[in-house]
């Protein structure tokens, strides 16, 4: 049952100036999120995922177009949503543990130093990384250093999650393992996300909808409603049918987009 | 650790054979003892001095002057090397200004300042301050500038507005190569502080060691020698205190990486 929209872009588009020339990155990305929704983004490496979240979180400013969330228009990083960046390791603050990385997020709401600590503390358990605390996130794997930014999303509990690629760069017992977290994670605290990734199993087997990115500059190519079981199993799942039949779909639909950009050169 | 303790008990084994070996030689009148004195000689001189409050109150002044400097330095060098890492306007405007004073032995502006101030306490505390400056200043900016972006973007996205991020995240991220300049800096301002006090003070710890060889009490300029030199040690000491406290967590990052 979809619920009201809550995130919406518009024509947006991002170019780079390299010297002389100017690159676009992405260019006319229009869709919508709905609350409670998962949406996937699924597109090969390169093709401007990344730069798509950080506008959409004005975290860089878009060249055009317009982001809404809950049909305001932002002119700045909104405070109901928020971004898991793709170099985790490179955005947790090294100085401090990895319980005051998660309090970072808290410190200006208006809590209890006891609510605060409660938070956090749930928030480092839901992702399994209870009796961690005091560590700093250099002593810890890169799956779990993940976890900690997950958690920082998560005890900050904004209305809308963004991540990119989060799986991408930890082992794959790690990186099932941490997809199942979110998805429990998501039915849990009933969040909405949206998540990019480079891989076509995960983006089917985590989402209600596949939005497919053509290559750079991305536009949307196509919308993919997935209807498969929740809560959803690795093994079942991934043996199902329809999964093997969306797989299909979207696999053919990047190679196309990706022999487009060979032909012309890109 | 035991390691550690033996290689410091021969360093500490060494330093006491040549202090044997100044004996030797001073006595023997291998160099001249007269400009050379035995090394118990000047030793007593120094526990003397110490004790009837001359060399204390001396060193007293300097370390008031250093530490004047310096931390002039620190509070206006950090806020503009911020400043200059964030915004290149200011950068771009400050640059040129940098990069010429930068070379200029600071001795060099003593007797310009000298000009102007005479041989008081302000004289004297802007040359410290200006020969801290430049490496508080470049360390801060360089500091600034190599903040991992990510980090930034991390504390936007969680809310943080500007004075926030700079605060929260730019400073306590830059603050060990922060850190670098003021480890630069502060051996540089006991120099420079020995040498304008040589060049024109009333009073200071330089200045005492240069009127002991003028008056050729030689023991006492020796005394005064040996207290620069623990003064120096002092200040590293301090270092590395402050550095232990207050960016232990870059020293064990540091050595968890390797
Ligand atoms: N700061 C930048 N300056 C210039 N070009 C950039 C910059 N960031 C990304 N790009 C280019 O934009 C394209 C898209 O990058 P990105 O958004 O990181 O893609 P993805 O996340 O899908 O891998 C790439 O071709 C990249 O080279
Ligand atoms: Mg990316």
């Amino acid at each position: 049952m979809p619920g009201p929209t809550l995130l919406r872009a518009e024509q947006l588009r991002r170019t780079y100036i390299r010297g002389e020339s100017e690159i676009a990155a992405c260019a006319n990305i229009t869709f919508s999120v709905n609350k409670g929704e998962f949406v996937c983004i699924v597109g090969p490496s390169g093709c401007g995922k990344t730069t798509m979240l950080k506008c959409m979180c004005h975290l860089l400013k878009p060249t055009a177009g317009k982001v809404f969330v809950n049909e305001k228009e932002i002119d700045r990083p909104p405070k109901e949503m928020i971004l898991i960046f793709q170099d985790y390791s490179r955005s947790l603050f090294p100085w401090r543990t990895v319980l005051k990385n998660v309090l970072f997020v808290l410190e200006k709401k208006r809590l209890s130093r006891k609510e605060r600590l409660d938070i956090a503390r749930s928030a480092l358990s839901a992702v399994y990384l209870s009796g961690f605390e005091n560590h700093y996130p250099w002593e810890l794997s890169g799956g779990m250093q993940q976890r900690v930014a997950i958690a920082r999303g998560i005890a900050f509990n904004p209305d809308i999650l963004l991540m990119d690629e989060p799986f991408a760069s930890v082992d794959a017992q790690t990186r099932s393992d941490l997809e199942d977290a979110i998805l429990e994670i998501w039915s849990k605290f009933s969040q909405t996300i949206l998540l990019v990734t480079h891989d076509i199993e995960e983006a089917i087997y985590l989402a209600d909808r596949v939005l497919v990115l053509s290559g750079r500059p991305s536009e949307i190519r196509e919308e993919i409603q997935i209807d498969l079981e929740r809560p959803r199993n690795q093994l079942t799942t991934k043996e199902d049918k329809r999964f093997i039949e969306y797989r299909h779909h979207i696999y053919t639909l990047i190679r196309e987009e990706g022999q487009k950009c060979e032909i012309a050169g890109i | 650790m035991k390691e550690f303790l033996s290689t410091k008990a021969k360093g500490i084994c060494f330093l006491l054979f040549l202090a044997f070996l100044w004996e030797i030689v001073s006595r023997n009148k291998l160099i001249s003892p007269l400009y050379f004195p035995p090394i118990s000689k000047d030793l007593v001189a120094f526990y003397q001095l110490m004790l009837d409050g001359t060399l204390p109150l001396e060193v007293i002044r300097s370390l008031g002057r250093i530490f004047g400097g310096f931390f002039l330095a620190v509070v206006v060098m950090i806020p503009l090397g911020i400043l200059m890492g964030l915004f290149k306007p200011i950068y771009n405007l400050f640059e040129p200004l940098t990069e010429l004073l930068r070379p200029l032995p600071p001795p060099a502006i003593i007797p310009v300042v000298m000009l102007f101030l005479g041989i008081g306490e302000a004289m004297k505390i802007l040359v410290i301050a200006f020969a801290c400056s430049f490496p508080i200043l470049i360390n801060t900016m360089d500091g600034v500038r190599s903040v991992e972006p990510t980090l930034v973007d991390t504390a936007k996205t969680f809310g943080r507005n500007r004075y926030e991020v700079i605060l929260q995240v730019i400073l306590p991220a830059s603050l060990h190569q922060i850190f670098t300049g003021w480890r630069v800096a502060l051996p540089i301002a006991l120099i420079v502080d020995i040498i304008a006090e040589m060049v024109g003070a009333l009073n200071g710890i330089g200045r005492f060691i240069l009127l002991m060889q003028r008056r050729f009490d030689i023991p006492e300029m020796y005394a005064g020698i040996f207290l620069v030199a623990i003064v120096g040690y002092a200040l590293n000491a301090l270092l590395r205190y402050l550095n232990r406290t207050l960016i232990g967590w870059h020293k064990a990052k540091f050595e968890a990486v390797i």
